[in-house]
């Protein structure tokens, strides 16, 4: 009996110790949206949303709904070219993902399910390339691309994304894990091997779509 | 395809070259856009370059400078101690936070998954901008709070002393690289949390019974069945997590711009990089800073995978 009281009682620590946990995490992405309701001189002068109109009062506590500013919203896409940015960032993650799919996926599977010289190579290429920093080849990469015509172009933006390390490597560990026998059956069909993969979409959308939004797109110096 | 004999050539052929024909579009583009300009930085690492248009071959004089360079030795020094500090609180968080979600009696597991993974849905510099604001003197979030909550404590344990208002997180040389380490920490505890309950959930079940049937407890099931079974994903964290702590630039270069906080006390490897190449114009000493960090992190990846056995099994 004092043993069941003791697995409730450590459940419940469980529970508030995450609870806390999550509330600690999720608190700066509160105060940021709170914070993009708020004008400027608000910004600081109340820690989450400013109170807006009263609702009613519980023993001398005043319950307030939070008033909410839509001008950053509204400001945002009037004085910036914003919507153009956000179909730019749309249609190049976009691209770069299905681009990026095909080739990890037939790269990825012959690496899980294929024996052919040259394999090792390839692999430890591909490793040591996650070495070097972004910054290393900033330069090159730029100065290839001006050679190629491709500065201040979608597609200059689509094609040296188009192969991705990571990919590969998320395609032939999911691959790997498809039994041979499997494959053998259904080898005319190669549908199956895909079936561990489809996690990937998800994360290749999502780590395109943030490269984009977040470095300073060549596209988007050209304006609206 | 018509006779048995001839699909099964046919299968033959396709099977031996499929492989080649499959890797080929990524070796094709991953040679221009990734080989190539890897290649032409090493070349630039021998050259003194200024702007783009000027290159003198230097031979190993931009190596030597790097011996002697103090700018670089601080950018080593704070970029070992973040990589230290940050995997050594990221991993622990991330593991203990799987452990936690993994419990089979847990409810609501998917929505704590998601509060912790949620702040790497935001992005280095989005985070650098939030949290350069959350660490302001006075009226930042996080002061407040701290202040607040150390305050109360201070008012029931006298020993605790309260966290001043207008602690100066980004230009106190000293609390700068602890404002770091916390930012990567929020961000990246979640997101490595994933990896490790993936890892947990391939644990067999039945080691579990067979280690309670043997009546081990909680912590020698989790020193005999768990660690063992999650070593190669951990090796996996381990070893990524330090590669990228080493690259760390967007974080320090958002929160405390180009200058790198006071006396360089954000400077990282990556970021005297940045400056060198793309303020000061010399991008053959950048390069050289670049390949001298891969060459050091592959270095420390290597002795990471030796020690913890890596090459026994497939850790990948």
């Amino acid at each position: 009996m004092s043993r069941r009281l003791g697995l409730q009682v450590r459940r419940a620590v469980c529970y508030l110790g995450l609870a806390l946990l999550a509330a600690v995490t999720l608190t700066p992405l509160v105060w940021l949206v709170a914070a993009s309701t708020k004008g400027p001189d608000d910004l600081f002068h109340y820690t989450f949303f400013a109170p807006g109109r009263e609702l009613f009062t519980i023993a001398g506590f005043t319950v307030r709904l939070p008033s909410i500013a839509v001008t950053n919203f509204t400001d945002l896409f009037a004085t910036q070219p914003f919507l153009r940015n956000m179909m730019n960032s749309l249609f190049v993650a976009g691209a770069t993902v299905m681009v990026q799919l095909f080739f990890s996926s037939l790269a990825g599977f012959a690496l899980a399910k294929y024996e052919f010289k040259g394999k090792r190579g390839v692999m430890l290429l591909m490793i040591s390339t996650m070495l070097i920093p972004g910054q290393v080849v900033m330069a090159p990469m730029y100065a290839l691309l001006y050679k190629l015509g491709l500065v201040d172009t979608h597609l200059g933006l689509i094609v040296p994304g188009a192969v991705s390390v990571f990919g590969i490597f998320l395609f032939r560990q999911s691959i790997l894990q498809v039994p041979d026998e499997l494959l053998n059956k259904f080898w005319l069909s190669a549908l199956k091997p895909m079936k561990g993969a489809k996690r990937y979409p998800s994360i290749s959308l999502l780590m395109a779509w943030l490269e984009i939004t977040l470095t300073t797109s060549p596209a988007s110096t050209r304006g609206s | 395809m018509t006779s048995p004999a001839s699909g099964l050539s046919w299968f033959r052929l396709q099977h031996r070259y499929a492989p080649y024909l499959f890797v080929s579009p990524f070796l094709v583009l991953f040679a221009a856009f990734g080989l190539y300009p890897i290649l032409r930085s090493l070349i630039l690492a021998f050259y003194a370059t200024n702007g783009p248009r000027s290159e003198v071959y230097v031979g190993l004089a931009n190596f030597r400078f790097l011996l002697t360079d103090p700018d670089f030795h601080t950018a080593v020094r704070n970029t070992a101690l973040y990589a230290v500090l940050a995997v050594g609180t990221q991993l622990p968080t991330a593991l203990g936070l799987a452990l936690l979600l993994s419990q089979k009696w847990l409810r609501g597991r998917e929505w704590f998954r998601l509060a912790f993974f949620s702040p790497h849905l935001v992005g280095q510099v989005f985070v650098g901008v939030l949290f350069s604001v959350l660490f302001v003197p006075q009226y930042g979030l996080l002061n407040r709070a701290l202040h607040g909550v150390t305050s109360q404590l201070n008012a029931a344990i006298p020993a605790v002393q309260p966290v001043p208002l207008d602690t100066k997180w980004l230009s106190n040389p000293d609390l700068v690289m602890p404002a770091l380490v916390i930012t990567s920490l929020w961000m990246y505890a979640g997101f490595h949390m994933i990896y490790f309950l993936a890892a947990l959930q391939a644990v067999d079940r039945d080691l579990y019974e067979a280690a309670e049937v043997d009546g081990a407890n909680g912590w020698q099931q989790f020193l005999a069945v768990t660690l063992p079974g999650i070593k190669p994903v951990t090796i996996f964290i381990l070893v990524t997590s330090t590669i990228g702590s080493f690259q760390l630039f967007e974080l320090p270069y958002i929160m405390l711009g180009n200058s790198a906080g006071p006396n360089n006390a954000g400077l990282t490897v990556v970021m005297y990089l940045y400056n060198t190449g793309f303020v000061t114009g010399d991008l053959g000493y950048a390069s050289t800073v670049g390949w001298t960090l891969a060459l050091g992190v592959l270095a420390i990846s290597l002795v990471q995978m030796r020690l913890t056995g890596a090459w026994k099994g497939d850790a990948a």
